[in-house]
């Protein structure tokens, strides 16, 4: 009994594992689905309404339910805005790659200090790589999701028979 | 007896918080209230004017002549200073960089100097932005009052030309006439093309007009009077800084629909405003 036991709590331990890799695969997708309709509608409201950055991130944080953009704005001022972006990235758990990160940060450093044509170049830019990056993390969530979940399974059910 | 308004040390705080933090901690160490401007020149002395003239700044806010131990400017504060005056939107300024000035809450206005990119004849943007001036705004409640019975004869407001020297109060005084007539019940259309009688900031006057001030910002005096005048029915119309052509001819329009005229412009003596203008305005009657 207490074999058993042990053996579903091992399997159940790394099933978890699994699933918890596949979820993260799935989530960085959604995170860079959501940032990119952000972008759109931090374009407009650059482009039309001429909100502050401030306003806007604001806006986009509620609109759009991204804790990134709402961190953002509370902290405008209180140092660079590439700082403020980075502390906010760390703050929000969105299961970005290394890559992303990078590529919202390069596009921090410009946000606020150009003119209105050249910051919607530079958001239109972002969006264009983060695009790229949201097709190759669906393809990786195709790919790999599943092999995770049940790999986990598996490690799961091999060790239970290998301390069995 | 004129006072102070009790907001001017909220809205003096307010221009600090659009300096750069060093330069933030010496002017606190200053008495504000003497303070007509601040200015910022890359590479060169913090200057701080006063009515008797320029000083350098040290960085424990002392004003001094001697430029040696003054505290310089450099170009991450003027860039830092652009940050915080445009609130990190500088798309959002474009046109009034354009214009040479930024308005902040509060109605005291930053001068923009640099490099401006010209076509056509005229500036489309500044770049390379290496001077800034911060001008206090200031509200004296009260400062028209011994002329009002002057502007307001049985109940007719008088067309009223104010002429002075810049930095004497021109815009002060035109404010205090517009919050004296909103207050005696007359419909006041204020046109406000630099943001400086009204400064409205998001579209709310930090400053005392009474309950009868219907604000026009950013249009241009001639276009905003016109506009004025179709939409808002008013009893009279104040602006700031009259001058061109086509001032004067949303001025005569304004004449022939009986609707009355309180305005300024630039000159030392009553004789020596620019010229042609004065004889504009005498044809037309606005000029007395």
């Amino acid at each position: 009994m207490l074999k058993l036991s042990g053996a579903v709590l091992i399997i159940s331990a790394f099933g978890l594992w699994g699933f918890s890799k596949s979820e993260k695969l799935k989530s960085r997708n959604d995170s860079l689905l959501h940032i990119i309709s952000a972008l759109a509608l931090l374009e407009n409201e650059i482009s039309y309404a001429q909100k502050s950055i401030r306003d806007a991130l604001s806006l986009i944080g509620t609109l759009s339910n991204i804790p990134l953009f709402t961190a953002v704005s509370e902290n405008i001022g209180t140092s660079d805005m590439q700082e403020v972006f980075s502390s906010a990235l760390s703050e929000c758990n969105m299961n970005f790659s290394k890559s992303d990160s990078q590529t919202l940060l390069e596009f921090s450093q410009n946000l606020g200090n150009l003119d209105r044509v050249s910051q919607i170049k530079s958001i239109l830019y972002t969006k264009e790589l983060l695009k790229m990056a949201q097709c190759e993390a669906y393809e990786e969530y195709k790919k790999y999701s599943r092999l995770y979940r049940s790999s986990g399974i598996l490690l799961g059910v091999l060790f239970s028979l290998i301390l069995l | 007896m004129f006072t102070l308004a009790q907001e001017n040390k909220d809205t003096v705080l307010t221009l600090l918080t659009a300096l750069p933090e060093r330069i933030r901690t010496c002017i606190r160490e200053m008495d504000t209230d003497k303070l007509l401007e601040i200015r910022m020149r890359c590479g060169l002395s913090l200057c701080a004017v006063l009515k008797s003239g320029g000083y350098a700044v040290t960085p424990s806010g002392n004003l001094s002549r001697d430029i040696k131990n003054s505290i310089i400017v450099t170009d991450r504060d003027i860039k830092r200073a652009l940050e915080l005056i445009t609130d990190f939107s500088l798309y959002a300024h474009e046109n009034d960089l354009k214009n040479g000035f930024i308005t902040l809450p509060g109605g005291h206005r930053v001068g923009v100097c640099g490099e401006a990119a010209v076509s056509g004849g005229k500036i489309t943007h500044l770049k390379n932005i290496q001077s800034l001036n911060y001008r206090f705004a200031r509200e004296i409640i009260g400062c028209s009052d011994s002329i009002m019975d002057k502007i307001l004869i049985n109940g007719d407001i008088k067309n009223t030309l104010i002429v002075s020297p810049p930095m004497c109060g021109k815009t002060t005084l035109l404010r205090d006439i517009a919050r004296n007539l909103s207050l005696m019940g007359k419909r006041v259309s204020i046109v406000d093309e630099r943001g400086e009688i009204a400064a409205s900031h998001g579209g709310i006057s930090p400053f005392n007009l009474g309950y009868g001030c219907d604000i026009l910002s950013g249009a241009s005096k001639a276009d905003g009077m016109l506009f004025m005048l179709r939409s808002m029915s008013p009893d009279v119309i104040i602006t700031d800084e009259i001058g061109t052509a086509d001032d004067m001819a949303a001025i005569r329009e304004i004449k022939k629909r009986g609707v009355s005229i309180i305005t300024s412009i630039h000159g030392r003596d009553i004789k020596i405003p620019d010229f042609d203008t004065i004889i504009k305005l005498e044809r037309i009657g606005v000029y007395a």
